[in-house]
């Protein structure tokens, strides 16, 4: 992650929220709080990057004044067998809103309160251990790498759009 | 033929649950059971780890109430050093307790109860939820989540991450408020007075109308149970531990958590990972008592915050003195949050909130400790014994939702019996009963201390034990 991408988001007034979500104390559940802290790292200015255990509703009050949100999160593989970014849009029938929810429903929330929702995109990285631990797995730590990677390009994928 | 109704999963609460209806052979309600379903045995696999790290593992029991158990740990890690702490350490767990108050009151409140006071009880499920409620009143729907918000933030300000801040530890707090944080506060603070004030008063103008459920939804008398400060004002950390009845005669008081088991017994049931506390003296189950809001409300003197104290005394009006109907969970939980913000407006202006000191050093000098806090939900215990290293050897946890299991059980079996005269159980009846659990906002993900989803079962059984007719959610 370079200069250029920070200036360019900055000049395109394009502010961007990343928010991997899971729990650290469950081995690879930990992905998605370890990519956030690592964007956090690149520092780039319109670029938020948020880490927690898990969704929660007033996460709406952060994400309705972004242009874009990543959400990435840990799955099981063999499901997902590698680093996959899906484009997402508001699901209100997703969970109902506890202490806990998740993107679409997020999206939906955002939508119905402010008239307004993010671009959005969930990323999922495979997963093969969720026990209690707080080490990653070989397919975890890929799976880290590689994601980094997709949100690298999917900024950058963004700017250049709108360049064009 | 006799049948029972299962609500299979109970939802809008936190945690697995099942509710069991018996019927009699005359189509009536003989008995309701409140099952919880899961177990996870955070008790078992602590020993072994050092007292230090209790603080951070007992918080992730849940990612609900982590606040709770990291202030419960860090007091009894207190115990375990036999050290007092700095005053600005005090102040600072105070604040972020009354944080976490303000957030989970507020969850609960808008997103898990509201929809049935404020939607209707038998309106469509598929939109009594939190969505249903943003049609019908946007804004307040918009102010409950920013209610929660202010209160999720200032954990965070504290403690630098909104769940699991490892920032209560044994001797203190590991730093102070920032002046930015400060600031934060201060500017959200009327905003979060006003949503509370304009909850509060939507509330009493629903109860008139709800009075059937004030009168079904759990009202029974009880022993309630709570702390106390040294003048009997409403309490939240510190203070003792005090034992009220229904009639408002204090029947225990100036008890330490450090006798709990003289008047704390834990029962067990076969159908159920939930253990039932008692009250020691009145044996199982005479010994039931109700923990949280309603508990806290019930047994303090007054609230030391004049809005609340206001509200507090209207409370008791309404409820002709002591309020024995959980139903009355939800006008306590507005109540609280009230006086969570007038005491966050002092805290914030007192200056050992940005004091560096706020940490006391020591070595292991106790093998035992046991710490208290009042949760949102209730009273909460632990207790350690720790070897001459600091590790631990043993666990015992008694956590809120679990003290208030019997009244759950109570609550659900009087609801039934009201609402469920047939074989034909309507949507609506059904939500009754799993609105009965609501009122105690109850965390199951502590209590069991168990992990997992979230579904409710219901199972209509016959007198011969045939399970007649099921229904699921989530």
């Amino acid at each position: 992650m370079n200069c250029n991408l920070s200036a360019t988001l900055q000049t395109l007034n394009k502010s961007f929220v990343v928010v991997g979500y899971g729990n650290d104390l469950r081995s690879d559940d930990a992905i998605g709080p370890c990519v956030a802290k690592a964007v956090e790292a690149w520092g780039v200015p319109n670029v938020n990057s948020l880490a927690f255990h898990q969704l929660t509703p007033e996460l709406v009050e952060t994400i309705k004044d972004t242009y874009g949100a990543i959400f990435v999160d840990a799955c099981r593989s063999p499901e997902v067998k590698e680093v996959q970014v899906l484009a997402i849009e508001p699901d209100e029938l997703g969970k109902v809103m506890t202490h806990h929810t998740d993107p679409r429903s997020l999206l939906a929330l955002s939508q119905t309160l402010y008239g307004y929702y993010p671009r959005a995109w969930l990323v999922k990285v495979p997963a093969v251990n969720f026990e209690l631990g707080d080490r990653l797995s070989s397919v975890a730590e890929q799976g880290i790498s590689d994601a980094l990677d997709e949100i690298d390009y999917l900024l950058r994928q963004h700017t250049h759009q709108h360049e064009v | 033929m006799s049948k029972t109704v299962v609500i299979d999963p109970v939802t809008r609460i936190e945690g697995h649950a099942k509710i069991s209806i018996y019927l009699n052979d005359a189509g009536e309600v003989d008995d309701a059971r409140f099952h919880v379903v899961e177990f996870r045995g955070f008790e078992k696999f602590c020993e072994g780890r050092p007292m230090w790290e209790m603080a951070g593992i007992t918080a992730r029991i849940c990612g609900i109430c982590p606040v709770s158990h990291l202030l419960a740990s860090a007091k009894t890690g207190d115990k375990i050093l036999a050290v007092q702490i700095p005053p600005a350490a005090e102040k600072l767990r105070r604040m972020m307790n009354l944080a976490q108050i303000t957030q989970s009151h507020a969850l609960s409140f808008f997103h898990l109860s509201s929809p049935d006071f404020l939607l209707g009880w038998d309106s469509d499920p598929a939109t009594r939820n939190v969505f249903g409620l943003i049609a019908a009143d946007p804004d307040l729907a918009r102010s409950g989540i920013r209610l929660r918000q202010f209160g999720q933030q200032i954990i965070e300000w504290l403690g630098a991450k909104k769940i699991h801040a490892a920032w209560a530890v044994p001797g203190g707090v590991r730093s102070p408020l920032s002046e930015e944080g400060r600031a934060w506060i201060r500017d959200r603070l009327p905003e979060s007075r006003a949503t509370t004030e304009n909850a509060i008063a939507l509330f009493k103008g629903l109860l008139d109308r709800l009075t059937t459920e004030v009168e079904a939804f759990g009202k029974f008398p009880s022993l309630f149970m709570g702390l106390v400060g040294k003048d009997g004002e409403w309490e939240h950390y510190g203070g003792h531990l005090r034992f009220a009845d229904s009639e408002g005669n204090i029947i225990a008081d100036n008890l330490s958590e450090d006798d709990y088991k003289e008047f704390i017994g834990e029962a067990v049931e076969n159908w159920s990972y939930l253990k039932f506390p008692y009250y020691k003296p009145l044996g199982y189950p005479d010994g039931i008592y109700r923990v949280g809001p309603l508990a806290r409300l019930n047994i303090c003197d007054y609230i030391d915050t004049p809005a609340a104290d206001k509200e507090l005394q209207e409370f008791r009006q309404r409820a002709g003195g002591i309020a024995t109907s959980s139903f009355f969970y939800h006008y306590a939980r507005l109540i609280e949050i009230l006086a969570a913000v007038e005491k966050i407006e002092q805290l914030v202006e007192d200056p050992d909130v940005v004091s560096k000191r706020v940490r006391a050093e020591a070595g292991i000098n106790n093998l035992e400790g046991i710490g208290v806090s009042e949760a949102p939900r209730g009273t909460l215990f632990h207790h350690y014994q720790v070897d001459e290293n600091g590790v631990i050897k043993k666990v015992n946890l008694i956590i809120a939702t679990g003290q208030n299991n019997l009244a759950m059980n109570k609550t659900v079996t009087q609801i039934a019996k009201h609402y469920i005269h047939s074989n034909e159980i309507p949507e609506g009846m059904l939500n009754r009963v799993e609105a009965g659990i609501r009122a105690f906002d109850p965390c199951l993900s502590c209590s069991t201390h168990a992990v997992g989803q979230m579904p409710l079962h219901i199972e209509l059984i016959a007198a011969d034990g045939t399970v007649l007719d099921e229904a699921y959610r989530n």
